[in-house]
């Protein structure tokens, strides 16, 4: 499914490796592939005009790219292949909307109005989107239409050895006490674990404060994330590509590695779970962190980046708007970035 | 943009100052005594009711394990687990349902801890042609979910429970809002 998915991608655009990273203990075969949509941060027209930046539909290429996605999504059913899509977090950005807690549940149809094409293609039947909430779409929980979505899940279905979630989590764990975090913690990387409305409150409680009052420069990217070298496709994705390693990468590339570990870890001792994979949004910094777990599993921090800001291959050269999608089949995960073709 | 800076600060203050009131879940409510089963979305049933019977046989036990493996939304059916060791958690209530129950054993020591005390005497489900006959189902809130799960048991004439049927609701009482 790797290759077919390459090819619908090829088909509308400019796509370049990021990184790749595989792991015979992913438990993905060659039927299915899971593909994760990040952070989009989308706002209504007029409040967009506040910022120095938005959403880089790269004319219409995100479009296209959603349409392509479900174009697959049936063709593979057919054929009795999965598709499954997620987006896992920060899909509209109440936060900058209303810079309040969105109390109206007015405000998501309000951001969606200036986005209608892209946002019913996401949230199409067809497409079966699983949306996760981010710490600037936090607020949808408590509207009906999206009282849903989650907050973290587990892949694949069946076995799960991947944990899929925002990110913001590892915000809370600098800035909070270690009291304040537990019982969040338990919810995110346990099992059999849901989370009540005490815990949705506590994390609420954590992303207003993480949250700042004035974005209109930037959201997490100051300057653009610098990637390292983009591998043009006509080679062909290598099985392990632009790994950032502890001791050889930049800090920023292997931020919240240890602590994701660690967390998975704990809970594989804990409980028996098998977590191996964390994979998040959040940064706008896509990037695949590595390193092994005591006993010498392997484990990857996975950072989809985003469709928004900025990030280059190399600090000081020119910026690239960023526009990622990732994918995981057969054991391997790629992170694409895209261009108008 | 310097004013707009100024009226973000403005906003900020009253949002810390309203955040220990936002951010509890403990606020004032205003208790509303029906519990409105919710969209396929939050519930393992589908479009039609099709509860699990009581006492839990080996086929109902596995029906709800699946799903709360899936987080009760059937749309995550072979994409992704929400609650991957479901059966783990639910145990102790599935072991006590496997058993001939009445609704007032549910309030005694065997399911404590099971329920955070929470109940609701009032069931409506859209998808039911005719209101229930008396005795109607009644839910409870349960604590394994951290009491994001309600359970509704249905029971016959003599109070034994008959059916159970998990569903996913956030909270669903009314915010009263103080007086500043």
């Amino acid at each position: 499914m790797h290759d077919r998915f390459l090819q619908t991608l090829l088909n509308i655009a400019d796509v370049r490796l990021v990184a790749s990273y595989t792991d015979a203990g992913l438990g993905f075969d060659a039927n299915t592939i899971d593909v994760f949509l990040p952070d989009m941060h989308l706002l209504s027209d007029a409040r967009r005009q506040l910022y120095q930046y938005g959403t880089n539909y790269a004319d219409t290429l995100l479009v296209d790219v959603v349409g392509a996605l479900i174009q697959l999504r049936t063709d593979a059913g057919q054929e009795g292949k999965t598709v499954n899509v997620f987006h896992i977090g920060d899909y509209l950005d109440l936060w900058r909307e209303c810079l309040l807690p969105a109390l109206n549940p007015g405000v998501p149809d309000q951001i969606k109005a200036s986005h209608q094409k892209l946002t019913s293609l996401l949230e199409d039947d067809a497409l079966n989107t699983g949306f996760l909430l981010g710490n600037h779409d936090f607020d949808l929980y408590q509207f009906a239409d999206y009282d849903t979505w989650e907050r973290r899940l587990f892949i694949p279905d069946g076995a799960p050895r991947i944990l899929v979630m925002h990110g913001d989590y590892f915000d809370w764990i600098e800035r909070a006490l270690p009291e304040e975090i537990r019982d969040i913690g338990v919810y995110y990387f346990g099992e059999s674990h849901e989370a009540g409305d005490a815990l949705i409150g506590q994390m609420r409680d954590l992303t207003y404060r993480c949250n700042h009052p004035d974005y209109a420069q930037f959201i997490q990217l100051q300057q653009p994330a610098v990637l390292g070298p983009l591998q043009a496709n006509d080679e062909g994705p290598p099985a392990n590509y632009n790994l950032q390693v502890t001791g050889t990468a930049p800090a920023a590339g292997v931020q919240f590695l240890e602590k994701a570990c660690e967390e998975c870890v704990n809970v594989n001792q804990e409980s028996g779970s098998k977590l191996r994979m964390v994979i998040i949004g959040h940064t706008h910094h896509a990037r695949i962190a590595t390193m092994n777990m005591p006993d010498g599993t392997p484990f990857a921090l996975v950072d989809i980046g985003a469709w928004i800001e900025n990030c280059t291959e190399a600090a000081g050269a020119d910026p690239i708007p960023n526009a990622q999608i990732t994918a995981i089949s057969e054991n391997q995960v790629r992170i694409y970035q895209l261009g108008p073709k | 943009m310097k004013a707009e800076t100024m009226k973000i600060w403005r906003i900020v203050r009253t949002v810390v100052l309203l955040a220990p009131l936002a951010g509890c879940s403990h606020h004032v409510l205003a208790p509303i005594n029906i519990l409105p089963v919710p969209p396929q979305d939050a519930q393992w049933e589908g479009a039609a009711p099709d509860h699990i019977h009581l006492p839990l046989t080996a086929e109902g036990r596995a029906k709800l394990e699946e799903g709360l493996y899936y987080g009760l939304n059937p749309a995550n059916k072979g994409r992704a687990a929400i609650e991957p060791d479901a059966k783990t958690a639910y145990k102790k209530l599935f072991d006590l349902l496997s058993s001939d129950a009445t609704l007032a054993d549910l309030s005694k020591p065997a399911f404590q801890g099971i329920f955070q005390g929470d109940r609701v005497d009032q069931v409506i489900d859209a998808r039911e042609k005719e209101r229930y006959k008396s005795p109607g189902p009644v839910a409870f809130r349960g604590a394994a979910s951290g009491g994001r799960y309600w359970w509704i048991f249905y029971r016959d004439g003599n109070d034994h429970l008959t059916a159970v049927m998990p569903v996913r609701l956030q909270e669903f009482t009314k915010l009263v809002e103080k007086e500043k």
